[in-house]
């Protein structure tokens, strides 16, 4: 990101201005979005207090391990810990396939936690379609799941009414 | 090389103290780096008393078999195999079959996306990173469950190593396909030709289950096997015997046992002569399987035990030794030559005979000698303690024959309805439960045929507080009794007095999907009321709000039914239950309590015809009707007289006398004047005169007209119920 | 449906506090209910009797009871009571199996979600004709008042409904119908629904004989065989695997826990196995020993420099393989052999730089 924006301020500057500016664009000018703490993994209150927060949602990043927990849980990020890119490409793989497949189901955040090399998923889901549905799209997501990551995956799902009960507090 | 080792560190130790301790180590280091895997001997232990303890080797699931027989049932958790949800939880039979047959169907389904985009799914992502090969992520170990079928057409390029492939998994028809692509019977080795051989008699040229699709077998409703040649004449297996020249030992002994095993018995036992007369050596099990089929040959019982014998006695001629299958194939074939005295000789003979060589009758071997003894409607024979005491005696049941899987639930059917004994059903439901033996017990139809055995003669013969810890342990996470069995509970917690756990049977019929069944709710209705009167006061509201909603889930069903929303038209209860309803929801002192609710909507379906026959107890209504007066509900009382008089019942009159003494706060004798005189009526409140009326009604067997017109007055007397 | 009826069950098992206050009317009921009960059970004591008595010849119902009816037309109880038992089993199984009427009408292959209503009435109606006539010819068959019993069928097969529709009719259709209620209620009262105590009588009483018990074991040998060394003849491995594997299909459930689970995913080879060993998968080295791994000089043997640059390369190539864990012996070495194969063909470049032939003590002593 930053590079490209070099390009575009490169035609406006001369070839030996660039030399001596770049190394001070580079350090001041910041092109992508900022993600200070203040606000990141924060939701903004709106007008009306009408947006639903669940508990995971309403607790900002800086709680996690003490209000709330990580979604993802192994062992990659460790030091030596192995597969950092392909855990991290393979759990928002596991993500989308989840709130597609279980579409307008997904209630929560899609936990994922792995045990040597075992998934475990879990999901709150809403009670929309019929336990008979619930157990095929069960069947399907794991198989599905297990064969496209080369190991055994499980899905620990609970179920609720409907999103309501999932909800912590308006903002 | 582990002696060897042995001595020197014997010898070592005699130097010294400080040696001692240094040779130890290397001792115990040596051993467990150099001779793994290797059988350490016993005379490793050192003189200085120390022997290490030897290594015992563990297989990958060891570990978890022993953390897995830590885990004990749970009876009150739904088996492991459906999500630990209350929503996800089936709680009928009906919902746990279909629950992990839709769980398997998605399974399928992605099996199915597998296979078809097989290009799709190469991706191994197991893989050390740090092997960096090409393509770079190259899962090792390779899982090969993961990896996607092959699928084999008329365009697939085949070699023999997709027929290996076919024919260690079993799959026929795809072998078939191979098979033909491959260019038939003259491309194929002679060792794989047989194995295909051994394949195709096997299964007879159909295909088999598959292994990983557990749940499918296990609701399979298997239909019997046919006791009928089903071999297919001239197809594959026979081309391919004939094409064999010359004719292997192993050829012969596969087509006799296919032959055999789907029925061909004729052609089976020619092919077993022709090969005994050209010397070619044959086994115990294609004398077997010609012993389990020998009955098709001849007609009456003593021809087919000669043959029998006749078997046996060429068995012997050919030096071999009968192992027990042979026991169990010449059950098999007494058994089902049906039974007598003769034949139940003939077994105890056999049974003897293998007795006296050492073998041991298997459990299908126990399972045909059940059949052949305890005959439904003959004699009641006691053999199974004999067994059980045999049984129970060994150390662990090891399946030898798929046909062992019949014998609990036989067993346990021989224990309910031939014998009748709780004693021997909770020893054998004992055996059952030892150990590894639960999987003796079939699939889901036997276990749940298993289970209403066992439960229909805990009802019966044991002791009562007993069956209510069988239920409470079984009921419903492992078992959901049949209604037949339901009804057998109902009968013995009538008959035990358990007013509470009636109550809650209502809830569990409702939750089985038996609640649409009238004969067993008004079973259920009857029960209540039979036991209603010795129950605490707590446990009889209890009762009252089930007999309200029975009342009310009626009014739903129909409800449901008017809206199209019920597959099978909904029967209605009868008139007999209505009043039990009504009697049990009556029994409340309260002006307001929601009982009188139940009441007045149990009269208007009697009164509306919604409910057959009438009621066998119109005494109850009678009661019911000066309760109702008693009470300050004089439109119940009125519609409860008035519907006796309607049924034209004799109560009608002392009902409608009584009601009135006490609606109109009079002795009966008063009253009974009062309505000598129809004249004075017309001043009465309106319920008073309808009661009344019914009085004549009865009295003069009144035309319907009048009827009709208390009805009407009835229903105007609706609005002025406030007024009284 | 299901969410339904869940919530109804909650209501009557979660209701325990009502209030339920006795109180003295009612208990005056109470004993006038129990006093009645007494009499009611003395009276049926009676009845059943009387029952016994009469009923001793059973014979006699399964000959001609029709025409014994016929002629008696002073009904008898007992009498009377052999056909209406006979006409309620009869409508018992008419009502248990409401589908013998409609037999013929079940005949349609295909049973639409939502039949129209013209086609519901018009099948209630057939429904009812053919009951009509099937009461009609019972009651032929039985005899005796063959209108009155086809009435009674009717009415108790389609509750009340018969009478309702013949309102207009003769005086004496309600007469029987206060005489069939009668009737009714008579045969129940004499099968009144047994108390908690009969019921455990009858439990008590259920003894059957005793069952002769067979042993076994007992039985004299045939003869046929002698214990022997075992030969049990040809032997066909795939058929044996094959039956191996249907006994284990008979005998296979699914998981009861998660340890069965792993169990299961083990054999099928899902998860690595217990105890965790590093060198799974790698099963063919293991019968490979460690130095094959780790010294890997004697590769170098025969072909490379012992010393110079190229030397120095190789064993460098051999330390980092020493240490690599992926790789198998045979892949280490074919590793190394792919250089010598690579050096040889530059051989003469080498040769010209003098990287390759570098043979210092040789030309020390040669010089």
């Amino acid at each position: 990101m930053n590079i490209s924006m070099l390009k575009v301020i490169q035609p406006k500057l001369g070839a030996g201005q660039i030399i001596n500016l770049a190394p001070i664009l580079a350090s001041q000018i910041h092109t992508s979005t900022p993600l200070c703490r203040v606000v990141s993994g924060k939701y903004r209150i709106t007008k009306k207090r009408d947006r639903p927060l669940t508990y995971e949602m309403a607790n900002p990043p800086h709680f996690i391990a003490h209000r709330k927990s990580w979604n993802s849980w192994n062992t990659s990020s460790l030091k030596d810990g192995l597969r950092r890119s392909e855990t991290a490409v393979e759990d928002e793989f596991i993500r989308r396939f989840m709130t597609g497949t279980w579409h307008g189901l997904v209630c929560s955040e899609v936990i994922i936690k792995r045990q040597f090399n075992h998934i475990r998923v879990a999901a709150i889901i809403r009670r929309a379609v019929s336990p008979t549905k619930m157990y095929f799209l069960l069947g399907y997501t794991e198989e599905l799941l297990s064969n496209w990551i080369q190991c055994p995956v499980t899905l620990e799902l609970q179920t609720v009414d409907s999103f309501q009960d999932v909800v912590f507090k308006y903002i | 090389m582990i002696s060897e080792h042995s001595t020197n560190i014997a010898f070592r130790t005699k130097r010294g103290e400080e040696k001692r301790q240094w040779s130890r180590l290397v001792h115990i280091c040596r051993t467990m780096a150099t001779l793994e895997g290797q059988k350490v001997p016993q005379s490793s232990s050192a003189s200085d008393g120390i022997s290490p303890p030897q290594r015992i080797h563990r297989g990958p699931t060891d570990i978890l078999q022993a953390l897995a027989a830590t885990v004990g049932p749970d009876p009150t958790a739904a088996h492991y195999k459906y999500h630990d949800d209350p929503y996800l939880i089936p709680l009928s039979n009906f919902r746990k079959r279909s629950y992990a047959l839709s769980a398997e169907a998605g399974r399928k389904a992605a099996a199915w996306v597998r296979d078809e985009h097989a290009d799709l799914f190469s991706m191994r992502e197991w893989d050390p990173p740090g092997k960096k090969k090409t393509p770079y992520l190259n899962a090792d170990p390779h899982i090969d469950a993961f990896a996607p079928k092959p699928i084999y057409n008329d365009e697939s390029k085949v070699t023999e190593e997709d027929f290996k492939y076919t024919l260690n998994n079993a799959l026929v028809e795809d072998a078939i396909k191979v098979f033909e692509l491959l260019g038939g019977v003259n491309a194929l080795s002679e060792e794989l030709k047989m194995e295909f051989l051994q394949l195709l008699c096997f299964y007879n040229e159909k295909e088999p289950l598959a292994m990983e699709w557990l749940e499918e077998r296990w609701f399979a409703a298997k239909t019997r096997d046919r006791h009928s040649a089903t071999w297919r004449l001239g197809g594959l297996a026979d081309s391919i015997f004939t094409s064999m020249e010359p004719k292997s030992s192993e050829a012969y002994c596969a087509i006799i046992q296919g032959m055999a095993k789907y029925y061909q018995a004729e052609r089976a036992h020619l092919l077993a002569q022709e090969a005994m007369e050209k010397g070619i050596p044959l086994s115990t099990s294609v004398f077997n399987s010609l012993i389990s089929c020998v009955g098709f040959l001849k007609e009456g019982t003593t021809l087919r035990i000669e043959a029998l014998k006749t078997l046996l006695a060429q068995m012997k001629e050919q030096g071999l030794s009968p192992d027990q299958g042979t026991l169990s194939s010449c059950l098999k074939s007494i058994s089902a030559w049906g039974g007598g005295n003769m034949l139940q000789q003939v077994a105890l003979q056999v049974v003897a005979e293998f007795k006296s060589i050492g073998l041991q009758p298997g459990l299908s071997a126990y399972y045909y000698l059940l059949c052949l003894f305890c005959k439904e409607r003959g004699p009641r024979v006691d053999i199974l303690t004999t067994i059980l005491n045999d049984l129970e005696k060994r150390e662990n049941l090891v399946p030898q024959d798929a046909t062992d899987t019949n014998f609990f639930i036989t067993a346990m059917g021989v224990c309910s309805d031939h014998l009748q004994d709780i004693s021997l059903a909770e020893r054998l439901h004992k055996l059952l439960m030892k150990g590894d033996n639960y999987r003796l017990v079939g699939d889901a139809y036997k276990e749940s045929i298993y289970y209403r055995h066992y439960i229909t003669v805990s009802c019966r013969h044991a002791p009562f507080e007993k069956t209510l810890e069988l239920l409470d342990t079984l009921i419903p996470n492992v078992y959901v009794p049949e209604p037949s069995v339901m009804e057998e509970i109902i009968k013995r917690l009538e008959a035990g007095g358990a007013g509470e756990r009636l109550a809650q049977a209502w809830s569990q019929l409702v939750v089985f999907g038996h609640a649409n069944r009238v004969r067993l709710v008004e079973r259920l209705l009857d029960a209540f009321c039979n036991c209603y009167q010795y129950q605490d006061d707590e446990i009889k509201a209890k009762i009252r709000l089930a007999a309200g909603d029975i009342l009310k889930f009626g009014q739903m069903a129909e409800e449901k039914e008017e809206k199209n929303e019920m597959r099978s038209p909904v029967q209605k209860l009868s008139a007999t239950a209505m009043t039990n309803i009504i009697e049990l929801c009556s029994d409340v002192t309260d002006k307001a309590d929601e009982g009188w609710e139940k009441v007045s909507q149990a009269l208007d379906r009697l009164r509306s015809q919604q409910a057959a026959g009438v009621p066998a107890r119109p005494q109850v209504l009678a009661q019911v009707a000066q309760r109702a007066a008693t009470v300050g509900r004089p439109t119940i009382a009125a519609a409860a007289v008035g519907y006796l008089s309607e049924c034209g019942f004799e109560e009608a009159t002392s009902a409608s006398v009584a009601t009135l003494s006490v609606m109109l706060n009079r002795s009966e004798e008063e009253v009974k004047t009062l309505l000598q005189d129809r004249s004075n009526l017309s001043a009465l409140h309106p319920t008073a005169l309808a009661v009344a009326e019914a009085y004549h009604e009865v009295k003069s067997g009144a035309s319907l007209h009048q009827s009709d017109s208390s009805t009407s007055s009835e229903s105007d007397s609706e609005s002025s119920d406030d007024d009284c | 449906m299901p969410s339904k009826t869940l919530s109804g069950i909650d209501r009557t098992t979660s209701h325990e506090s009502d209030q339920y206050h006795p109180d003295i009317k009612l208990d005056k009921n109470h004993k006038i209910r129990q006093i009645v009960l007494e009499q009611l059970k003395f009276k049926r004591d009676f009845r059943l009797i009387v029952r016994c008595l009469s009923e001793k010849p059973p014979e006699k119902d399964g000959k001609v009871p029709n025409v014994e009816d016929k002629n008696d037309k002073v009904q008898n109880k007992s009498n009377s009571e052999n056909p209406t038992e006979k006409i309620q089993a009869l409508l018992k199984s008419i009502m248990a199996a409401p589908k013998i009427s409609e037999k013929k009408l079940t005949v349609a292959p295909e049973r639409k979600q939502k039949p129209k209503v013209d086609d519901t009435e018009r099948n209630t109606q057939k429904i009812e004709e053919n009951l009509t006539k099937a009461a009609e010819e019972v009651a032929q068959a039985i005899g005796g008042d063959v209108k009155h019993t086809e009435a009674e069928l009717l009415s108790k097969v389609l509750g009340m409904k018969v009478d309702r529709m013949k309102e207009s009719d003769e005086g004496f259709k309600t007469e029987t119908r206060g005489q069939q209620v009668k009737r009714l209620v008579e045969r129940a009262r004499t099968e009144a629904p047994k108390t908690r105590f009969a019921q455990r009588k009858e439990f008590v009483k259920k003894s059957l004989p005793q069952a002769t018990s067979v042993n076994i074991f007992g039985g004299e040998p045939l003869g046929i065989f002698k214990a022997k060394e075992e030969n049990y003849g040809t032997k066909l491995d795939m058929w044996d695997r094959l039956n191996q594997r249907e006994l284990d299909l008979a005998t296979l459930q699914p998981p009861a826990n998660y340890f069965q689970k792993m169990i299961q995913w083990t054999e099928q080879g899902k998860v690595w196995k217990f105890p965790i060993n590093n060198e799974q998968g790698l099963e063919e080295e293991n019968n490979v020993h460690f130095s094959e791994h780790i010294f890997l000089d004697v590769h170098l043997e025969g072909w490379c420099p012992t010393r110079g640059p190229i030397r120095h390369f190789m064993e460098l190539v051999c330390v980092g393989l020493s240490k690599n864990p992926f790789y198998t012996a045979q892949e280490k070495k074919d590793h190394i052999m792919w250089y010598k194969e690579y050096f040889e063909s530059k051989k003469d470049v080498l040769l010209e730089v003098g990287a390759w032939d570098v043979k210092p003590n040789d030309k020390e002593a040669n010089a």
